[in-house]
């Protein structure tokens, strides 16, 4: 009886560590699945023919299929390095919470890939204060990248402390929206200057029956202006409206806050003169009803296939207008929501695998491919590819011709400024949101249109707590 | 034969550890060392990327004491705390009671049917209830044209946070309500007859026989409940981001967004420390209460 006891004992304990490493087992084929290596071709690279390098997209679909379309030709193209075989892998980048927080947690357990896109130019500044990206500004194929793409314009917005370290892919220039059938019921244009902006207001609540008639109920619709977890808003609201009144004047440079002081409290009354029209209730899908009910939003360009999907006409229901600037003539300098290319540096990515990222995406970007790619990437996501000639290449004179929406966006593409070049962008425009947008909004929302309260108050505090959270001069 | 003994004893004692040791190593993996390696990290000015880890001390600890968002976070838990354990107690006892008149055959069914909303993805919840207070939803529609009532549920202070309670009771009252049902479930027939010659019936049964009879099992359910209160971060997350004005937030949001927002994962594993110090000294003060009123019926 006790050696049956003994026996049984044994055999759970036998069967608890089967169980245990067979968990175990089964954890690190996930793994290896997860980073698309088959056994095959582990051995291969084991035996020094191929090189296998990872390429993480964005979490879209589209992006995947776009990129994994290239990354099938390009390995058929058996592009060699050292003698070995370059193939490149793609797989979507985990959003496990965020894409930026996916690739924070691959870069700590060493299992980045050796090159990813949908990199912003802020977490791009958190990537090199970190010292796990390349710098790019000395790579000759890099620069024959942004030659061929007519992007010379462009880099220098790019830059972070003097280098280049993101290969930008994608910009859309973060504007107004505005409700065409609503700016014609007021009997106004859209809106260029400060001036002329300030006019539509002070007349917005006259015009209210107007507005009804073609379903308007409010000016403008940005229920995270009072949201500090939605900082990124910042970006496209407070920061588009800034750059185009201050005359695309930095906010941030090295250690040091340089924001206007002037043109910051001009930008956050350009936000008080909508007054207690602001829409803060949340609304779905604004622009694909029957009648949109506000005059104006943030655009939002990867929307534009839906807009046409809905039959809703560029000019006829909705039209971009610039940013805002002082005078008539002045350059409408805007946020750009822009996002790149970068290519990690960690010690578990071997150089070879650098190399070969490098040969993947020169052959995506050459002088000989960068247009069709830039095409094929306008066309899946309607998203305008960094590049200079989008509206004089014959290459996207179609898409263009198609979706004139896009060529209205082409245009200020090259005043568009990217995002702050500091690892503390978050913590930034949470501060921000913090003690300026979010109480003055509240102030505002008693006030009718047109009359928006004194901004310098709040303008003051956010400097100090812009300095505070960015640990900025 | 005392050789023998010990010899026994030593054989015995052997298979303990052998027994338990996937345990022990479970807990080895992902319990101790996850503790001391966050301990460690506590200390740190990290981002988990950078070479570079400045070892900072107890500064994440200090910053801690001023830090709005982490004195929001501690407020607000209690503030979860009272309403949630009040609510999915009275709730879940309301749904056990009634279930438990229903007759047998259709009982597992409706039982069943309350545990649904514990079934259904926080997520998918969440998004349900955006979507009916958003401003163009039929049921903000009815208020306007009905009662001229223009709400702006999820960003008015006075609303935002009881939306946050009511989905969380919503979805485990019913959860509950199975623990409290199955208390009922096991009072014996002896009982209830013998009150039941008493004269008790109705509410003074309730009181005095039953709610005692299943002390336990509400002890059970009165600590989860309390566990659940400092574990809330879906809804929050998707619906207010914690605002506004930090009145939604909560422990679990602030580390999302300080460790994985503004990737300050030091200072983020500080907060997860003293949120779990808060954690464990609030259950124990439940716990003391609960074992007390349990020692004075007789548990």
């Amino acid at each position: 009886m006790k050696k049956m006891k003994k026996l049984a004992a044994l055999s759970m304990a036998a069967a608890m560590a089967v169980s245990l490493a067979a968990c175990g087992g089964e954890s690190a084929g996930a793994s290896s699945e997860a980073s698309g290596e088959t056994a095959a071709e582990s051995t291969a690279t084991a035996s020094g023919e191929v090189i296998e390098v990872d390429f993480w997209t964005a979490p879209q679909q589209v992006q995947y299929d776009l990129w994994e379309s290239w990354a099938v030709e390009f390995n058929a193209t058996n592009t060699q390095v050292n003698g070995k075989t370059v193939q490149v892998k793609v797989q979507q980048m985990p959003e496990s919470p965020s894409s930026e927080a996916g690739i924070q947690n691959a870069i700590a357990t060493g299992t980045a890939p050796a090159v990813s896109e949908n990199v912003n130019r802020g977490f791009a500044a958190t990537l090199a204060a970190s010292g796990v990206v390349y710098d790019l500004s000395e790579e000759d194929w890099f620069n024959e990248v942004i030659e061929a793409r007519q992007m010379g314009d462009t880099m220098d917005a790019w830059a972070i402390d003097g280098k280049q370290y993101v290969l930008p892919l994608y910009v859309n220039p973060m504007t107004w929206q505005w409700n065409t059938k609503a700016l014609d019921a007021m009997g106004y244009e859209v809106p260029t200057t400060l001036a002329e902006f300030q006019e539509i207001m002070d007349n917005f609540d006259a015009k209210k029956d107007d507005l009804a008639a073609v379903g308007v109920t409010h000016s403008f619709y940005r229920p995270s202006l009072v949201r500090p977890d939605q900082y990124w808003d910042r970006w496209s609201d407070f920061m588009m409206i800034y750059d185009g009144l201050s005359g695309g004047k930095s906010i941030v440079e090295g250690d040091t806050l340089t924001m206007d002081r002037d043109a910051a409290i001009q930008a956050m009354e350009v936000i008080g003169d909508f007054g207690n029209s602001l829409q803060q209730g949340e609304l779905s899908s604004i622009w694909v009803e029957a009648q949109p009910s506000v005059l104006v939003t943030i655009n939002a360009p990867w929307e534009i296939s839906l807009y046409h999907e809905n039959n809703k006409v560029y000019g006829v229901d909705y039209e971009y207008g610039p940013a805002l600037v002082q005078n008539e003539g002045d350059t409408p300098y805007n946020y750009a929501d822009s996002k790149g290319l970068v290519f990690y540096k960690t010690d578990d990515i071997s150089e070879e695998e650098h190399l070969g990222a490098v040969e993947f995406v020169k052959w995506c970007y050459n002088a000989e491919n960068s247009a069709q790619s830039d095409l094929e990437w306008l066309e899946a996501t309607t998203m305008l590819p960094v590049r200079g000639d989008l509206n004089t290449n014959e290459a996207f004179a179609d898409i263009m011709a198609e979706y004139p929406e896009l060529a209205a966006l082409a245009e200020w593409v090259p005043c568009s400024i990217p995002g702050l070049a500091t690892d503390k962008d978050a913590d930034i425009w949470t501060a921000f949101t913090e003690v300026c947008t979010s109480p003055y909004v509240n102030e505002m929302s008693q006030q009718a249109p047109g009359n928006a309260p004194d901004a310098s108050g709040y303008i003051d505090a956010a400097i100090e707590a812009m300095k505070t959270a960015g640990e900025l001069q | 034969m005392k050789k023998k003994k010990n010899a026994f004893a030593r054989r015995r004692d052997l298979i303990g550890w052998v027994l338990n040791a996937p345990y022990l190593l479970y807990s080895l993996v992902f319990f101790l060392i996850p503790l001391i390696w966050a301990f460690w990290l506590s200390m740190m000015d990290w981002n988990l990327m950078s070479d570079d880890r400045i070892f900072v001390g107890l500064r994440n600890f200090t910053d801690l004491f001023t830090d709005n968002k982490v004195q929001a976070a501690f407020v607000n838990s209690y503030r979860y705390l009272v309403p949630i354990v009040l609510l999915c107690f009275l709730f879940g006892l309301i749904i056990a009671l009634l279930v438990s008149k229903l007759p047998d055959k259709i009982k597992g069914f409706v039982a069943v049917l309350f545990f649904i909303p514990y079934l259904t993805s926080g997520v998918a919840t969440s998004v349900v209830v955006k979507y009916f207070f958003n401003y163009n939803s039929i049921f903000n529609e009815f208020l306007r044209e009905h009662f001229g009532l223009n709400i702006n549920w999820l960003t008015d202070e006075r609303y935002a946070f009881g939306i946050m309670v009511g989905i969380v009771v919503w979805k485990m009252a019913g959860y509950y309500a199975l623990f409290i049902l199955s208390g009922i479930e096991g009072i014996g027939t002896d009982v209830n007859e013998a009150a039941a010659l008493d004269g008790s019936t109705g509410f003074h049964k309730l009181i005095h026989v039953t709610l005692p009879m299943i002390l336990p099992t509400l002890t059970t359910v009165l600590v989860l409940a309390t566990g659940l209160a400092f574990g809330i971060f879906t809804e929050p997350y998707l619906l207010t981001g914690g605002g506004p004005n930090l009145s939604t937030t909560s422990w679990q949001l602030e580390i999302y967004n300080t460790s994985f927002t503004r990737f300050q994962s030091g200072y983020g594993a500080a907060m997860a420390i003293v949120s779990a110090v808060q954690i464990f000294i609030t259950l124990r003060i439940v716990n003391f209460v609960a074992d007390k009123l349990n020692e004075r019926f007789g548990f």
